[in-house]
């Protein structure tokens, strides 16, 4: 899936050669993301070990308006979980809007395979909970839907998954008042009766074809 | 090896085959000649008709008239003859073909097609209609239509009371076919439905209904009685359905019980289609085959069905697990109780069950799907002449007190009922959402619409967002049906639904 969409970016990208937006984003943001190599890996990968998300599944779009979140203070300020609040920083080493773009283009043309699996959980009732309550945002196949705000979830690491789960559920994010997708999320994020939920619903999301 | 523990072992084998050997032989069948009558069959809606019946009616009553009368013909609109209407007035529609959504928001109106030598009038929604007839005035009749290809409804109540639907034929309507939501009093009789992703006929937060001597076929679920009290289903022709009967309790929708439930003489026959539901909405989990199922519904009286055919179960009683563990709600109980099963006629059921049932078969060293299972285990059930099924899991039921519901001829009440509006604590907001938005929206679980809940998450403190996007909605979601636009409602009423939804806690 995810390949094939890779080679429909390119083959965009070929095409569309007369639309400089896109590629020239792509080529400028190569060199912002040095910054992010040290934590994110080359091809933003992740890394576990120091609490750093993959980042090459999402939709630009999404990792923009993260970027800005953790530049304007709205995400990992006071109250934020550690890891949050060492990413506002880095964040906001990004000097203006089209850095952003620029960084968030070429995070997403990057590629890599899935985290292995670190979370056990029920995936018959985490995908219960999913069609429930989460799957009308994130769609079906947790692909994402951009009209709602709603990021991909398939091929995110679980063990990521489970933290920002969390992080909403205490209040580490989605509770400031200018963040109006993170509280929809934190909203739904409440809903969820207990960590063993949260656990099965990552659990089926990980299993989820890639 | 120690060969006095391999003897030990076999003995204890060959203890344990006797051992089964014996609990599994069947008890003898006894033979019994009742003496004396049995009890009068008495439930509350029984009394509750009985008190207001002093002379035998039967569905007797009609919608109010004043002699008006106002005649649509072909290329004429029915929704300007509603327009022009007054409460009392009889609309008499020709033959033809209207392509529109007729909406009655007016009481005693009666919508009512001219049959020619078996030429209709065809209300026709060329596949980018949602609705065909709403009301939500009371006493509304709608009879003789024609309706076909429409997304949504074909026929849908939106709180009015006594209404009278019947003598349709509906083809291939979307999602439900005749659907009174929040309705008191009414009768759905003599309808032909085929081709609905959802409910033929759904019975949705609704008392006193009658649905009687329908033809339902080619649908997920056939008949299906959700959240309502004091339904009669009788004489129904119910077949190559998913589902045939249903009467179940939903999660979060706000009316929490099911119960009181008569479904008897009807017609359940080779319920073996394909589910062809929206995947992941409530009744996309129902097993094909299913000739009936209980969900959670209380005092269902089974009588005198003949029930056959159905590949995977005759009939199903069981709790909410069989469609969500994840969505709760604390105000309903999960379970069915006081199941009533008097003599119904089976033949051939579970001759190939679902995937799912024959999962649930195998853990009982089963292979054909019997004619009554109960998932539950209730102890509270009764049955007669139980040694001529093939059961599961009524081990615990007793002998019925009666022997038949034959004097309860009609679940509706001879008098109309005052106006849901009407109600103490019903305001406009309530009503809107009981009777409208609860068609598709449950609090805590997934319908044909997102949750409450999930609405409530997105538009937080925003019910002018809810209004404007419910007048004019835009498909968002790839796995949901696009939601149909609720303009017909007048602004302040969609505003007052708004703020009910977003202050809604269950």
């Amino acid at each position: 899936m995810k390949n094939c969409m890779k080679t429909a970016l390119v083959l965009a990208g070929l095409v569309t050669a007369a639309l400089p937006g896109f590629a020239q984003e792509v080529e400028a943001g190569k060199g912002l993301f040095t910054t992010c190599v040290a934590c994110h890996g080359e091809n933003a990968e992740g890394n576990k070990a120091l609490n750093a998300p993959r980042l090459n599944h999402l939709e630009p779009v999404y990792i923009a308006a993260q970027l800005d979140k953790f530049r304007g203070g709205i995400r990992g300020g006071d109250g934020a979980s550690a890891s949050a609040r060492q990413m506002a920083p880095m964040a906001a080493v990004l000097a203006d809007e089209q850095a952003v773009q620029d960084v968030a283009a070429y995070i997403a043309s990057l590629d890599s395979e899935p985290s292995a699996a670190t979370i056990e959980g029920d995936t018959v009732m985490g995908a219960d909970y999913y069609n429930q309550f989460c799957g009308a945002c994130h769609g079906a196949a947790a692909q994402g839907n951009l009209s709602l705000n709603s990021p991909r979830l398939a091929g995110g690491d679980d063990w990521y998954l489970e933290a920002q789960l969390l992080a909403f559920r205490a209040g580490q994010r989605g509770a400031d008042p200018r963040d109006t997708t993170g509280r929809q999320m934190r909203a739904m994020a409440v809903i969820l009766p207990d960590e063993q939920a949260v656990k099965d619903v990552v659990a089926f999301l990980h299993g989820l074809e890639q | 090896m120690n060969k006095i523990a391999v003897l030990a072992g076999a003995v204890v084998l060959l203890a344990g085959g006797y051992y089964l050997g014996t609990a599994n032989r069947p008890e003898p069948t006894v033979i019994k000649v009742p003496s004396t009558p049995k009890a009068e069959f008495v439930s509350e809606g029984s009394s509750e008709v009985a008190a207001v019946s002093s002379t035998v009616s039967v569905r007797a009553w009609e919608t109010p008239t004043s002699g008006e009368l106002i005649v649509v013909k072909d290329g004429e609109s029915i929704q300007e003859a509603v327009a022009a209407a007054q409460p009392g007035a009889v609309i008499k529609v020709m033959p033809g073909t209207y392509k529109e959504t007729v909406y009655i928001d007016k009481d005693n109106i009666t919508l009512s097609g001219v049959i020619e030598e078996g030429r209709y009038p065809v209300l026709e929604g060329e596949g980018v209609r949602n609705d065909a007839v709403l009301y939500s005035g009371n006493g509304v009749t709608v009879e003789n239509l024609y309706i076909t290809r429409y997304k949504g409804n074909a026929i849908m109540g939106q709180a009015g009371n006594n209404y009278i639907i019947r003598n349709n034929i509906i083809v291939d309507t979307g999602v439900y076919g005749i659907f009174p939501q929040l309705g008191k009093n009414g009768i759905v009789a003599h309808n032909i439905i085929s081709g609905i992703e959802d409910a033929a006929i759904y019975v949705g937060m609704s008392d006193n209904v009658d649905v009687v001597y329908n033809q339902v076929f080619d649908s997920v679920a056939g008949i299906e009685i959700e959240n309502s009290r004091a339904a009669l289903v009788e004489g129904n022709y119910v077949y190559d359905n998913t589902g045939g009967i249903l009467a179940f309790i939903t999660p979060g929708l706000p009316i929490k019980t099911c119960g009181d439930v008569i479904i008897r003489n009807n017609f359940v026959v080779n319920n073996n289609h394909e589910n062809f539901a929206i995947p992941g909405s409530l009744v996309s989990n129902i097993p094909p085959g299913t000739g009936m199922l209980i969900m959670a519904c209380d005092d269902v009286v089974l009588e005198q069905n003949i029930i056959t055919g159905n590949d995977s179960v005759g009939v199903l009683f069981t709790d909410f697990s069989l469609v969500t563990n994840a969505a709760r709600d604390p105000d309903a109980d999960p379970y069915p109780n006081r199941p009533k099963i008097l003599n119904n006629i089976m033949q051939d059921n579970g001759n190939n069950p679902a995937p799912m049932v024959r999962a649930f078969l195998a853990t009982q060293l089963e292979t054909q799907g019997p004619d009554f299972v109960d998932t539950v285990g209730m102890d509270d059930g009764c049955i007669s002449h139980p040694e001529r099924f093939r059961t599961l899991g009524l081990d615990k039921y007793g002998e019925c007190e009666f022997s038949s519901t034959s004097n309860v001829l009609s679940y509706t009440l001879p008098e109309p009922v005052p106006p849901r509006k009407d109600e103490p604590n019903m305001d406009k907001g309530k009503l809107a959402y009981y009777g409208v938005c609860a068609g598709c929206h449950a609090y805590s679980s997934r319908m044909i619409g997102p949750p409450t809940q999930i609405i409530q998450a997105l538009y937080m403190d925003n019910p002018e967002g809810i209004a404007a996007y419910a007048a004019n909605p835009v498909k968002k979601r790839d796995d949901y049906p696009q939601m149909p636009p609720q303009a017909h409602l007048d602004e302040e009423t969609r505003l007052a639904a708004a703020r009910f939804m977003l202050d809604l806690k269950k």
